[in-house]
């Protein structure tokens, strides 16, 4: 059992590197829970243009929210569209970038150490049982590793594409309500514009 | 006319739409004018009318794309299949054919032909199969039942990808219901 006075001791250390110093290493470590980004805030950039994209004007600004509800079911869908290409982009990168490199890193372990039993077979003479273990156990190693590995990459599949599922599903109910009351706006706007032609 | 304001709105140009639209990377082996072909027709098809309703379109055409991929992907790898067993065929069974004495020639041009365009060719090699008690059909199935294991992954893709589109086929045609009716000699001239 830790006494108070290592207790104390252990304290008085952790003062003293408690965490990175520099801006570079507490940047990388603000990072460390980071998986894959898909909870972090919508980039509000992005947000925008889709809004001005829905609205088809090319200087809209989210204004009155609260009190407008065109501009509020239009804001909604720019936050669902964002949201989904967000997700997307992130399935797309994990089917291309992630998967590739494993598979050549093994390849040239197995050639490395292939060609290293090689050496030793050719300076010992026989290609003995040390030898064979050796490889046995480099090979066992990486379908081991590629075994875990594909297990990360299926379970990170499925968390993205659950979350791919679910923006999808806001974007399509968000769609659902802009249409609702853009009609709705477009009556109004056209009533006004009837009155106005017969006043 | 002096009294009534004008709407002070600048639509959406295409250079603002580039950075929403999905990027679509053309694979070896794909033809990128096939693809705009396909694009333009679609594009026609769809007749988008405002950026947003352009950007959805543009989502279809590109799981259009991807379905034509994983279709062509999924093919690629039955014909392989077929090309092999057929080879295997004519390597095992005594060929009875002018290339009797070059038995490599005969595996690779009937193989080829069986897979080609070419429907002369091709009736030939199936006559070749059938002197040898096999029809394409059933070799077929065969490489079909031999690279299911290969296969499924594309077929699954297919079947999400088929939703997707469907998907938004639905969201598009919901979109396209808040154009404006079109009044004749109308003008718009103040928001509400």
């Amino acid at each position: 059992m830790t006494t108070q006075r290592q207790a104390r001791s252990n304290n008085k250390n952790a003062q003293k590197s408690a965490g990175p110093k520099t801006q570079q290493g507490k940047s990388t470590s603000s990072r460390n829970a980071r998986k894959h980004g898909l909870n972090t805030k919508l980039s509000s950039a992005m947000v925008l243009k889709w809004f001005r994209v829905i609205l088809n004007d090319e200087v809209a600004l989210p204004g009155p929210l609260e009190t407008d509800d065109r501009l509020q079911a239009a804001h909604r869908l720019a936050e669902a569209e964002a949201r989904l290409t967000r997700a997307r982009n992130t399935e797309a990168n994990l089917l291309n970038n992630d998967f590739v490199m494993p598979g050549e890193y093994d390849a040239q372990r197995i050639a490395r150490a292939t060609e290293d039993l090689l050496i030793e077979k050719a300076r010992y003479g026989e290609w003995d049982k040390e030898c064979d273990t050796v490889f046995k156990e480099l090979v066992q190693d990486i379908r081991e590793r590629k075994t875990a590995k594909a297990k990360e990459y299926a379970r990170q599949v499925r968390i993205i594409k659950r979350y791919c599922a679910e923006a999808e599903s806001q974007r399509r109910k968000a769609v659902k309500r802009w249409a609702e009351v853009e009609i709705l706006w477009r009556k109004g706007l056209k009533i006004q514009t009837e009155v106005g032609s017969q006043t | 006319m002096e009294n009534k304001k004008r709407i002070r709105k600048k639509s959406i140009g295409e250079a603002e739409l580039l950075d929403l639209l999905p990027k679509m990377a053309i694979f070896p082996g794909e033809d990128k004018a096939t693809f705009e072909d396909l694009r333009q027709a679609l594009l026609s098809d769809l007749s988008p009318a405002t950026p947003y309703e352009t950007t959805i379109a543009e989502k279809i055409i590109t799981l259009e794309w991807e379905s034509h991929r994983h279709r062509s992907l999924r093919d690629a790898l039955i014909m392989k299949k077929f090309k092999q067993l057929v080879e295997r065929i004519f390597s095992t069974k005594k060929i009875t054919s002018e290339y009797e004495n070059d038995r490599d020639r005969a595996l690779s041009e009937y193989s080829l032909a069986l897979i080609s365009s070419n429907e002369k060719n091709k009736a030939i090699a199936t006559e070749k199969l059938k002197e040898l008690g096999y029809t394409p059909e059933e070799v077929l199935s065969e490489a079909y039942a031999q690279v299911l294991n290969l296969t499924w992954a594309h077929e699954e893709k297919l079947a999400e990808l088929e939703l997707r589109q469907r998907r938004l086929y639905d969201d598009l045609n919901i979109v396209k219901r808040t154009r404006p009716d079109s009044i004749e000699d109308a003008d718009i001239l103040s928001e509400p």
